[in-house]
């Protein structure tokens, strides 16, 4: 078989010292990037490219394999611990991560993060490596008509969230769709909400946002917090086995979920992990402890965001169309290297490609092992007294979000959001909201319009291909079950009365 | 002063790209730059200044000390486009062109199992249905875009244009049939030619290209359309004649440089340099022809 | 579009004045305030000045000053702490990363660029 074959040919490639040593720094510095606020993968490579010059390809992107897989892991971390996603994709990890965390469970909830995430990155980089043809082509099925019912979909997590308190939940949600409208609108060129600023122009990136409402207020709060308040949360004994058995439906729904997130160009980490929470909590009957610290509400998500890792590759490498924004710096890391991605890249050089594929299977261990230092260095940091803690959280942040772009005008408005931020927290608002809102917000707009301008205005297209109605059908479920569930429960009582 | 200027460059020196890091021009940029350094005898510093469509970058490159130390990418018709489109805050008079590094012609291409053979045929179909067939292009006022606009304009026909945001999305519409065609560079198209994937009607250059040599230019077929994307490098208005030169031999000297000639074929770049006198004025023949595409058919919403 | 914002706009007022009315919120003592703004305008302040004396200059003045303001009087670590991360910071953005930061005045004396 072809494939078996490239890859036992390049399999001794990546085994030499070099790539392995570049392997294993990538993979701390992912995690490490991945942990901190205001980094994220797609920088951390982007900045990457330029040192990678004069290196090997294959050592380049062994380092590029590591840092992705890392970064998507790291950002759990922080979630976890301190209510702060390390990286967009972490934010579905908070959901749960965090109440396990005040419950004493930290230890727990890393470990199934670390191992859902190192599943993930193995599924992913297993189904690019032997599917990648196939899957690419049904990347391409996805018209603007699906992307429009895949944000819909993933809508329907911020309804789920909003189910204990829906005014201020939509309150959140307005806010995170005001934010998402500001910047040139895709469709006419024209400028909305920019109120004449250059740099509001291209619109608020969502780290901006996510680092301003999740990193700022906790700072505040540690800040605030009294000697006499500092209360450590007991740590569970931490020799309690745990039993994998019940979790490995939910890697297996996960990985796929991800996978297939991947593959659609675009879309990347943060929905897939969004989406596989979504689901993953839809499809447990006895789901009332997600949102309150239940564990599969941590797998989920961090299998998911892993998972599409490799996947966003898949289109990549294949078609040269990039499954997400890293990709899209990953591809261009390929062409400083000479290596031309889109249909001939497989042609034109094999070995290089498989041996990317294999590194970033290994990463996806090595991550296994590395990870579990890093999450117990990053424990022992939250031992640091909280009045060193907030003053350091804001300068990380800072530098954080000023290495994207180089612009003090973001850092302004992280403040901006940080304040108000403390602001919503205060007021018991949420702040997921508003953050899902940002992101799935602008794609269903943009999608929908396309869609009808592709269809000349006929709302039918919205509804022609089977992708969109197997979309259609699980955003259904997502709502009307519960609803249904709810229903029957009354009914009894009434018969009660009669 | 003079004495300071005899010995430019004395530190090393910034270069700004106008969009992000890992993205074309940016590649472009990066694989340039040590060939400049080598020229130059300093060290390059690649600041990457994204958004606003570019206008945050060349609107820093516009306000930076015209002392040589600062100079940048600068990518054509965008660099035009914007002061036209809305109220800019850099206009074309403050930055002075080097020297063309790229010239990427504009094409239109079709999946290969569609019905439209050739760029006739489109025109027949466009005449039959106007409005029906849809186009893809990578953003509203991208070359892409102003290259089809004149298109109907030569052609008088009126087809459907559908925005995405990038050259991947684009391909990926393209390919997965959801629209009808691609309205892309050459770069971005050849790769998927070759691969049988796409089939280019018609490039939009003077003389049809090595690298793809079946592929005729509009003017060949009977549109005299010559239309793509360019990017060079500028500085500030108003550098010392000194530095000017000195900055511009090194540019020169950088592009002809073997090595990178062959690193560009690699990355599929099509070189086409031009110095500065000739650069300029074709940025100014380009300009007039914005502002009369404009008047007639603005391609963005001004509000 | 236009429209859709501004309902969704009116629904938002609309929400935070029935919050208002229906819940007597900000249990906040005095004390906790006064750390707020403690906090609140020390970080503000610290990020003014950073494009004067850069990142690192500031930050290593920012955490101690906050922190002692904030009640933490271990003087060792106080000073030793902050030096230690800034030191990190520097290694990871300035060295590994390459970001460009605000050019450092002070620093550029004793001869770091």
């Amino acid at each position: 078989m072809d494939i078996l074959n490239h890859i036992l040919s390049a399999l001794p490639l990546i085994f030499s010292i070099d790539v392995i040593i570049a392997m294993i720094i990538g993979t701390a510095v992912g995690i490490t990037v991945g942990a901190l606020p205001g980094l994220s993968a797609t920088m951390g490579i982007a900045v990457l490219i330029p040192l990678t010059f004069s290196m090997e390809p294959l050592v380049a992107l062994g380092m590029v394999a590591g840092i992705y897989n890392g970064a998507m892991y790291g950002g759990s971390i922080p979630a976890i611990l301190l209510r702060i996603p390390g990286t967009p994709a972490g934010i579905a990890t908070v959901f749960d991560g965090y109440p396990m965390a005040q419950k004493g469970q930290a230890p727990l909830a890393l470990k199934i993060s670390l191992i859902s995430s190192a599943i993930g990155s193995a599924v992913s980089a297993i189904a690019l490596l032997a599917l990648a043809p196939p899957l690419a082509a049904i990347a391409l099925k996805f018209s603007p008509a699906d992307y429009f019912w895949l944000a819909l979909f993933g809508m329907t997590t911020i309804a789920v969230l909003l189910s204990s308190n829906p005014v201020k939940g939509l309150l959140s949600t307005c806010l995170g769709l005001v934010v998402g409208i500001v910047g040139i609108d895709a469709m006419t060129g024209a400028e909305r909400f920019a109120f004449g600023s250059m740099d509001l122009l291209s619109g608020i990136n969502i780290i901006v946002l996510l680092t301003g409402l999740f990193a700022i207020p906790p700072a505040i709060d540690l800040a605030v917090q009294h000697l006499s308040q500092q209360k450590e949360a007991p740590i569970e004994n931490k020799k309690a086995r745990i039993r994998w058995r019940p979790f490995i439906p939910v890697w297996i729904k996960s990985s796929i979920m991800g996978v297939v997130i991947g593959i659609i160009p675009a879309l990347g980490g943060n929905i897939a992990a969004v989406l596989a929470w979504n689901e993953q909590r839809r499809s447990d009957p006895d789901n009332d402890q997600y949102g309150k610290g239940e564990p599969k509400g941590v797998a989920a998500p961090e299998c998911a965001n892993n998972a599409d890792t490799a996947a966003t590759l898949i289109p990549a490498l294949t078609l040269g169309i990039p499954g997400s924004a890293v990709a899209a710096v990953i591809l261009g890391a390929l062409l400083v290297h000479g290596l031309r991605p889109g249909p001939q890249l497989f042609r034109d050089d094999p070995e290089i490609v498989f041996g990317f594929m294999l590194t970033m299977f290994v990463t996806a261990i090595l991550m296994f092992v590395i990870g579990r230092v890093g999450a117990r260095a990053f424990v022992h940091v939250l031992k640091a007294p909280t009045m060193l803690l907030a003053p350091m959280i804001i300068a990380l942040a800072v530098v954080g979000i000023y290495s994207i772009h180089n612009s003090m005008f973001e850092v302004w408005l992280m403040l901006f959001f940080g304040l108000l931020g403390y602001g919503m927290e205060r007021l018991n608002i949420p702040t997921a909201p508003a953050v899902l809102a940002v992101i799935l917000g602008p794609m269903a707009e943009e999608s929908l319009r396309r869609a009808l301008l592709i269809s000349g205005g006929s709302f039918d297209y919205l509804v022609q291909s089977w992708i969109s109605w197997i979309i259609i059908a699980m955003t259904a479920m997502t709502l009307i079950v519960p609803m249904w569930k709810r229903f029957r429960r009354l009914k009894p009582s009434r018969g009660d009365q009669e | 002063m003079s004495s300071a200027l005899a010995d430019y460059p004395e530190r090393p020196v910034t270069m700004i790209v106008a969009y992000s890091a890992g993205g074309g021009t940016d590649v472009a940029a990066r694989t340039l730059a040590p060939y400049i350094e080598e020229n130059l005898g300093q060290s390059i510093t690649v600041l990457n200044k994204p958004g606003a469509g570019g206008e945050i970058g060349f609107t820093g490159l516009a306000q930076a000390e015209p002392d040589g130390y600062t100079f940048g990418f600068i990518n054509i018709p965008n660099m035009l486009a914007i002061p036209i489109q809305r109220d800019a805050r850099y206009s074309m008079a403050d930055i002075d062109p080097i020297a063309q590094i790229v010239y990427d012609a504009g094409a239109l291409s079709v999946r290969t199992d569609s019905e439209i053979d050739s760029l006739a045929e489109l025109v027949a179909e466009a005449k039959e249905n106007p409005g029906a067939v849809t186009y893809g292009t990578t953003g509203i006022g991208s070359d892409d875009h102003l290259a089809v606009l004149s298109f109907e304009r030569k052609a008088g026909i009126k087809l459907r244009h559908i925005p995405f945001p990038g050259a991947a999305d684009l391909r990926a519409a393209t390919l997965g049939g959801h629209i009808t065609m691609a309205s892309m560079n050459m770069s971005e198209s050849v790769d998927d030619m070759e691969a049988g994937n796409l089939r280019i009607l018609g490039q939009m250059a003077e003389e049809r290209w090595e690298a793809a040599p079946d592929v005729p230019t509009f003017q060949e077929l009977g549109y005299d359309l010559v239309m793509g994307s360019h990017r060079g490098i500028g500085a500030p208005a108003g550098l010392p004649e000194e530095v000017f030169t000195t900055l511009s031999n090194a540019v020169e000297q950088a592009v002809a440089d073997p090595e990178f000639q062959e690193k560009s074929l690699e990355q599929g770049l099509p070189i086409a340099y031009q110095g500065p006198a000739e650069f300029a004025a074709q940025l100014e023949t380009l300009n007039t022809e914005l502002q009369e595409l404009w008047k007639e058919q603005p391609w963005a919403q001004t509000n | 579009m236009l429209l859709a914002l501004l309902l969704s706009l009116i629904w938002a007022l609309q929400s935070v004045l029935w919050l208002r009315k229906s819940e007597s919120e900000s249990t906040a003592d005095s004390a906790s305030l006064s750390r707020i703004a403690v906090f609140t305008g020390a970080s503000l302040a610290y990020v003014v000045t950073i494009p004067f004396i850069g990142y690192f200059t500031t930050t290593l003045v920012f955490i101690p000053a906050v922190s002692s303001a904030l009640g933490y009087r271990k003087l060792r670590i106080l000073l030793g702490a902050p030096i230690i991360f800034v030191l990190a910071l520097y290694i990871l953005f300035s060295l590994i990363l390459q970001v460009q930061l605000p050019d450092e005045p002070l620093l550029q004396l004793i001869g770091i660029r």
